[in-house]
């Protein structure tokens, strides 16, 4: 992934360093700055190498900070990379929210489409979010691997909510929520680490008829795929 | 793992053939390597820990294997040739409809992988951490049984507008069912989600009422109480 992406996707707004030396700045600013550095050098190092290749060196050389400043924050890489992390899927997870409530509808597959086309939108506006996000997450361990799945199942209760709209909601079994989910993260999967995160767009239709079948049968996901758009 | 793992030779000098004693350490090696994984993460074990549990030396390690990665691939890659053997000979009988063959499918699967938690321990969750050469072997896996599911488009009546990609991504989304049950350590229990695999991927392919039916038939087979 090219430098200069990385960069703009990571400080959008070029904030950048605090000026180094001396200065009036109180302690907790400081702090709170050098955290935030180091957060978003671990995601552009881990973007670009992997998580396996990114080590501490990479990340104080990128952050501008001291051996000693990492350490006071943060125990280990993978104590920094699991903060990372959670800032990544924290705004992944806000633009699915943003997209569910987007129209203020409160029909089921109009949340749905939102949700899932503004993950898929903001994941090809963002392949550092994605690489990270979506594929470094899952080799680097269980803690990693916790946050991920606390992710995914915060999406359960979403797509459950279907059950109400069906009858005999009890026969659907339990675990469809998690294959709808673990379906189209799967995709996400391939997509971003084959580096063709832009193409995830062209899937909703498909995620759509992926998500409805479950609940409503083979015709209704037909349609909702059907009357779905790509997102521009 | 007992069946790809003779226990150790007689140590000293023995008559067996140079050719025999490398297979026996290279199954021992390979052996370890999945044990020590069902212990701990990929990323933690050691060539060490390796030798210490196969009792051969660090050198006929390496004449055997380049690095730990290549004794790890090799590992995955003789338990699945076991794996995929056993899931063909319970559903690869021109007699069965495609539904029949997917739910003997899943249920062959997670008897394997429930009777084996090393190995599922290591293909589905630290094929993740174990670099690329994992990943795509992983990724092969899910495409090759995501071809089993796609069948379902051509030989179940009206389901040639189904999407060419839900078979994979339906089979994605089964292997995550998986890996949070092997994650949360009831890899033993897996033969429990399979109606609701079985309902995850029929549903597409036959008209819903008929996936549910299979799926509680299934259940009830496998001695379930039904909710309903």
């Amino acid at each position: 992934m090219p430098q200069e992406q990385v960069q703009e996707e990571l400080d959008p707004f070029g904030t950048g360093k605090l000026p180094s030396g001396r200065h009036g700045l109180p302690r907790d600013v400081v702090v709170r700055s050098q955290r935030e550095r180091m957060v978003e050098a671990m995601i552009g190092v881990v973007a670009e190498k992997g998580y396996t290749e990114t080590t501490v060196a990479d990340i104080i050389s990128t952050a501008g900070v001291s051996r000693a400043t990492f350490y006071e924050q943060f125990a280990d890489k993978e104590d920094c990379f699991i903060a990372a992390y959670g800032t990544v899927m924290e705004r992944m997870l806000t633009f699915v929210a943003d997209g569910f409530a987007q129209g203020g509808s409160d029909d089921w597959i109009t949340q749905i489409r939102g949700g899932i086309g503004a993950l898929l939108t903001y994941l090809a506006e963002n392949p550092v979010a994605a690489r990270v996000g979506i594929v470094e997450g899952f080799g680097a361990g269980a803690r990693a691997r916790d946050r991920y799945q606390q992710a995914v199942s915060s999406f359960f209760p979403f797509l459950d909510s279907a059950r109400t709209m069906v009858d005999e909601p009890d026969r659907i079994p339990t675990q469809v929520a998690r294959v709808i989910v673990g379906g189209v993260s799967a995709l996400m999967f391939n997509e971003a680490s084959n580096g063709n995160a832009a193409e995830l767009p062209k899937m909703l239709p498909e995620m759509m008829y992926l998500a409805v079948a479950p609940y409503f049968g083979h015709d209704k996901g037909i349609e909702a795929m059907n009357e779905t758009e790509v997102p521009a | 793992m007992n069946e790809i793992t003779p226990s150790r030779l007689p140590s000293g000098r023995h008559n067996l053939p140079r050719e025999f004693v490398v297979t026996s350490q290279r199954d021992r090696l390979l052996d370890s390597m999945a044990q020590a994984c069902a212990e701990k993460r990929y990323a933690e074990v050691s060539v060490a820990d390796i030798v210490s549990r196969a009792r051969v030396s660090r050198s006929t390690f390496y004449e055997i294997f380049p690095d730990k990665e290549a004794c790890f691939l090799a590992a995955y890659d003789a338990i699945l040739g076991r794996f995929v053997t056993e899931v063909i000979k319970a559903c690869d009988d021109p007699n069965l409809t495609w539904p029949e063959m997917i739910e003997l499918g899943i249920e062959a699967s997670l008897k394997f992988l429930a009777a084996e938690p090393a190995f599922a321990r290591m293909c589905i969750v630290d094929m993740f951490s174990a670099g690329p050469a994992a990943l795509e072997r992983y990724l092969s896996a899910v495409r090759m049984i995501a071809t089993f599911v796609d069948a379902g488009r051509t030989m179940m009546p009206d389901r040639k507008d189904v999407p060419e990609s839900i078979a994979n991504m339906v089979v994605g989304g089964a292997a995550v069912v998986i890996r949070a049950e092997i994650v949360d350590e009831r890899t033993e229990l897996l033969p429990e989600v399979g109606p609701d695999l079985l309902y995850s991927i029929l549903v597409f392919y036959m008209e819903k009422e008929d996936a549910l039916e299979r799926s509680e038939r299934y259940a009830e087979r496998l001695g379930f109480v039904t909710t309903s």
